[in-house]
Parts: structure tokens; sequence; C-alpha cells
């Protein structure tokens, strides 16, 4: 238990550090801004309690909102995509059955599943941030490309994210 | 009453759901409101120590192009310097101390983070209201236009670049004087718009477009960026001019901070004029 308490402390340090040393630096043209930090609220283990998973997002999105400056922008797509987690991760990830995965990933999780949630999560952040962001100067045409190319890049990233970093034994 | 408390119960998670959206929102409306928000101030002093530790590493690397860039400027300040002119007639010229009076004073700052990626894009800078930075201050590249001070904490200022949705600026094409008003479109960091400018004096390709003075305290003539092309719109007598900036934002590190001298007294004159 304690043990996967730090795992997944050491997992959001790694994402962060990676977040903002690397891919806020990064110019994708103006549609596509990757966001691999979601990753650590979507590989938070299932049948976390509710409440705790809900504060975790939304502070993950706070920090990400103070790092860069412009706040609650992070933190409202977190939050949202805590709740939908709390409504749909279970369904497509456990497909309802009585398990508990800590670590939910390609690994862990058959791929088209795991990779059909990560995208739902992916698109639904993406889409509460840029309407937050950018539908005031670019309207609802340009909120849904830059959600649909961003949330393909991110996906691309969090797969190869999760080959290089998790080893298959890390199962369930 | 107890059916009441036991639905609460089963949906508790719903309720904190909808407080931290609340709260989320009244961060997003409160950050607009900028510079009054303690907890912008808060959050600027937390991320400017992050990343004033991020910059110490990384400025390592880019110290070569940074000092052949500082060079090249201290070079151009240098021919303005006046051993650098030679009397050109005979007629007598005196210098009169008082005739000049300083406008413009201008700090030196350090970039501590910098974003171009985003549609609404901020800059850190090392100095803060310790240093006598105060929102409103405009702050320049050695190569042109950068943005505005729009918040301070004691040792860090943010700055709203010209990459920004709500940046405007007021500018003019050098070669002719006709203003407008510089914006952005959020796709790319190398090119920003100017509107409002009218279709009564040609604008090329080509020209240089600098700051105005009539506003936000820049200086008149700073570097703003190059026309690249110029679409008139006959329906409203409106150009629509697409610019390359002057500024490369992927690559700021030393800026300046300009404070203007007199801005209290313009202030002043023009809030005179508003009441009327």
């Amino acid at each position: 238990m304690n043990n996967m308490i730090w795992r997944i402390v050491g997992r959001f340090l790694l994402l962060m550090a990676i977040q903002l040393l690397v891919l806020n630096y990064v110019y994708l043209g103006g549609y596509v801004m990757p966001m691999l930090y979601v990753l650590f609220i979507l590989m938070l283990p299932t049948g976390m309690k509710r409440i705790p998973l809900l504060l975790i997002a939304f502070g993950t999105g706070l920090l990400m909102d103070i790092m860069s400056n412009a706040l609650g922008f992070h933190a409202l797509a977190c939050t949202v995509v805590a709740m939908l987690r709390i409504w749909f991760a279970d369904s497509i990830l456990t497909r309802n059955e009585p398990v508990t995965i800590n670590t939910p990933s390609v690994f862990s999780v058959t791929p088209q599943y795991f990779i059909t949630y990560l995208m739902l999560m992916l698109a639904a952040f993406y889409l509460v941030f840029y309407t937050a962001e950018l539908f005031g100067f670019r309207g609802f045409g340009g909120v849904l490309l830059a959600t649909i190319c961003s949330t393909l890049v991110t996906t691309l990233l969090v797969v190869l994210y999760q080959l290089v970093f998790l080893k298959k034994k890390e199962e369930s | 009453m107890n059916k009441l408390l036991q639905i609460l119960k089963r949906y508790d998670y719903v309720v904190t759901f909808v407080v931290l959206v609340v709260l989320s929102l009244v961060l997003m409306s409160r950050s607009s409101y900028y510079q009054s928000s303690r907890l912008v101030a808060m959050g600027n002093s937390i991320a400017g120590n992050w990343y004033r530790g991020v910059n110490n590493i990384g400025s390592y690397f880019g110290l070569k192009a940074e000092n052949d860039r500082l060079a090249a400027e201290n070079a151009a300040l240098r021919a303005q310097l006046a051993e650098s002119y030679i009397s050109y007639t005979d007629s007598v010229f005196t210098v009169n101390d008082t005739v000049y009076k300083q406008r413009y004073t201008y700090t030196e700052a350090k970039v501590l983070k910098n974003s171009w990626t985003q549609q609404n894009n901020y800059i850190m800078i090392n100095k803060g209201s310790d240093h006598g930075v105060e929102p409103d201050m405009a702050v320049i590249s050695p190569q042109g236009i950068v943005g505005i001070v729009v918040a301070t904490s004691r040792n860090f200022a943010t700055v709203m670049p010209v990459l920004h949705s709500v940046s405007r600026n007021s500018v003019k094409v050098r070669r002719t004087g006709v203003s407008g008003s510089l914006v952005w479109d959020g796709l790319n960091y190398e090119y920003a718009q100017i509107v409002d400018i009218t279709t009564a004096y040609q604008i090329n390709e080509g020209d240089t477009i600098v700051t105005s003075g009539q506003a936000n305290d820049f200086p008149e003539g700073i570097p703003v960026g190059y026309v690249q092309s110029a679409e008139a719109n006959q329906g409203t007598g409106f150009y629509k001019v697409r610019l390359r900036l002057a500024t490369d934002f992927n690559k700021l590190d030393h800026v300046y901070i300009i404070d203007n001298r007199f801005r209290e007294e313009q202030q002043k004159l023009m809030k005179g004029l508003e009441s009327l």
C-alpha cells in the first residue's frame, strides 16, 4: 500500500517535470498543446474514493494554473475529467467486474479499452480547457479543431510514456 | 429530513464537484482583473522561485548566443553616443542641460519564464515591486516590443506579451505615420496582426511598424515588426495587416522595463478630460 503511494507520488513528480521542463516549451502550431500531466489523474487506481479523487485533480490543475499564470483553466478541466472518471472509468476499464486496477495503462488493461478511455478523457479535458480559453477569439470551430489535434497528439505521447516508463509486470 | 441527509450523503461527491467547478470559475474571472488579485501575487512568487531555479540551469546553454545579441546591441548603442558623432557645421551649438528632461528610464531584467505556445501567454521576469516595477510599465527586448507589466510581487513581475488574446497596442507605419491597433490571433508566435488601420494610405510589404507612443507607455518608435501582407477591405475602409514580429518570443532572455516618468501627470490630465 505504502509502496503504491510512493509510486503515485513519483509518477506525479515525473509527469510534472516532463510537462514543465519540456512540453510547455514545445511549439507545435497554434492548435496543439500537449498536456501529458493529465495522465496523472487518469492513472490513479480505479475504485479510489470519489472526493479525494476530485480534490487531487483540482489541486493538480491549480498547480499547472499557477505555473502558467492564468488561474482556473486547468483546475476546471481537471475537475471535469475527474468527475467523468468517476462515472465512466469503471465501466470502460474494468468492464464492471469487481476488480481494482492500481495503475491503469496499456499493459494492465486491454489496449483498445485503455485507449478508448484515454481519448474520451483527454477530449473532455481539451473541450473544457479550450472552450474556457479560446472560444472568445476563435469560435466553436477553432475550439473543436484544437481539441481534436491536441487529443491525438497527447494520446500518442501517453502511449509513448507508458511504453518507456512502465514495465509489463506492473500489472494491476 | 433523514431522507434528505441520506441523499446528500450519497451524492456528496457531486456537491464537491460543483463547489470545485464554481471555485475554478471564480479564479478564472478573478485572474482577468489580474492586478488586484493577491492570489495572483502569491502564485507569482511561487512560480517565480521555481522558474528562477530552472532558469539558472537553462541559461548556461544559451550564453553564447545571448552574449552575441547583447554585444550587437552594445555596438548599436555605442554608435549613438555623442563621441560617435563629429561636428558637421561650423555654427555654434550649445547644449543646454535644462532643455531636456528625462522622460523614460530603463531597467534591465531577465526572463525567468516565457511561454509562446498558448493563446494567453505570460512572461515572468526577475524584477518586482522592490525594484520599482509597477503594473502598466512597458517592456521591450533589444529587438523590439514585448508587452506590458500586469502584476508584480516583491521580487518578480508578470508581463502580458503581445502574444495574448486581450493584448492591444497602438502602433503606426513608420513611413506614413498612419496608426492602428496591434492584436494577435493566437496561432503563430512569429506573426501578429494590425486592425483599424485606414486604407487611405498605401501599405507595402516590408514596411516597418513601430510603436506610436500614444498609449500604454511605450516610447515612440520602438520596432514592432515588418509587414508581410496587407489586404484592403473595401467595405470597412480598413486594412487587415499581417506582420512578422521584430522580437523573437522564442528566444527572449534579457528585456528592459520602461518607466515613463510623466505617466502620472499624463493620466491625471486624461482623467480631467473624462470628467468633463
